[in-house]
């Protein structure tokens, strides 16, 4: 990038000026904001859970190992557990507030659809992660799961693609983990960049 | 801008966040290079029924482990089958009767003496105990 591209990058990012209005706290709630804050803290714990997590038939041994042996392991689980519930969470309240404001219409149109593609993906995000724990329970969810996507023309298919077993219950996580930690969490990445450049481009907020 | 004058700036308290993020920050160096290092003193261990592996006067390989025991003239024996000179894995030939190092060409002798090559220490026994009819082997600290 040359240095005027780059500096025309930077101002799109951090511009001089902004609609007084757009600071408001009123007008945002900060809510996507706060979505994007989870989805760091969700990256940085991530990794540091990629250093021991072991996908496959042994995911739920070695989330105990990190859960009960591994100094500061449980903190750096359940910040990436509270992450992941509050980021559900904030999205949703931020899809409202938008709604709520009728930040949906022409102009930042296609922001609306990327932001709602942005929260299917969050969801399934924080499914596919409870199935990455490999207990019991996430055996039933990938059950419900794989049901689901049975009832669909071509089901099957897809049902295998995702949770790659014909049964749940050998209870293996590789094909889940390879989505969660890079398909899903790189698509999201990527869309929010484009998410925040549609901002800028339709006069929103000035991020911090 | 409408706003009033207050007792601090929006970029006087952003300028602040920006700074206790940096502290923070610095201050998760410490818990986080504990938990990526900790698994940096731990040893080897590997268990077997004896019924599984029966003993010969030659070294065998315990599974896919790095350990591999024997019959000694007093008891079971144990080595740790990694090369005293840059660490590689060794195996036992039990038609030469010496252990031979694929990295560098090092052969140590059946009990672990160097004969050739860069190694000039010998190779380090593992801790082998009869417990409950299985042997349960462990590295030496």
């Amino acid at each position: 990038m040359s240095k005027q591209g780059t500096k025309s990058f930077m101002e799109h990012i951090r511009p001089r000026q902004i609609k007084a209005g757009a600071l408001r706290l009123r007008a945002t709630f900060c809510l996507g904001g706060f979505s994007f804050l989870a989805f760091i803290v969700l990256t940085i714990t991530g990794v540091l859970l990629l250093f021991y997590y072991q996908p496959g038939d042994r995911a739920f041994a070695s989330m105990s190992e990190l859960n009960s042996v591994l100094p500061y392991g449980g903190f750096v689980r359940s910040l990436h557990f509270w992450a992941g519930q509050m980021m559900v969470i904030s999205v949703f309240l931020h899809m409202v507030r938008v709604v709520w404001s009728r930040a949906y219409r022409p102009l930042r149109e296609l922001n609306w659809i990327t932001g709602v593609v942005l929260f299917g993906l969050t969801v399934i995000l924080d499914y596919s992660g409870y199935l990455l724990r490999g207990g019991q329970e996430s055996g039933a969810a990938a059950t419900v799961g794989q049901a689901l996507f049975r009832s669909l023309p071509g089901g099957q298919a897809l049902a295998t693609v995702f949770f790659g077993q014909p049964s749940p219950l050998n209870g293996s996580t590789l094909n889940m983990f390879v989505w969660h930690a890079f398909i899903l969490a790189g698509a999201v990445g990527f869309l929010q960049m484009f998410h925040f450049w549609r901002i800028r481009r339709g006069g929103g907020v000035r991020p911090l | 801008m409408t706003f009033e004058r207050t007792l601090y700036s929006r970029r006087q308290v952003l300028s602040l966040g920006r700074k206790t993020l940096l502290v923070l920050g610095i201050g998760c160096l410490y818990p986080v290079s504990h938990y990526l290092r900790a698994k940096e003193n731990q040893l080897a261990v590997a268990r077997i029924a004896s019924s599984e592996m029966p003993l010969k006067i030659h070294w065998q390989r315990l599974g896919q482990t790095r350990f591999w025991l024997r019959q000694g003239n007093d008891g079971v024996e144990g080595m740790w089958a990694s090369c005293t000179h840059l660490g590689c894995e060794v195996s036992y030939n039990s038609e030469q009767e010496l252990w031979l190092c694929p990295c560098h060409g090092s052969r140590f002798n059946r009990d672990g003496q160097p004969v050739q090559g860069p190694a000039v220490n010998p190779l380090a026994r593992a801790e082998v105990q009869e417990k409950d009819g299985f042997y349960l082997t462990s590295q030496k600290v």
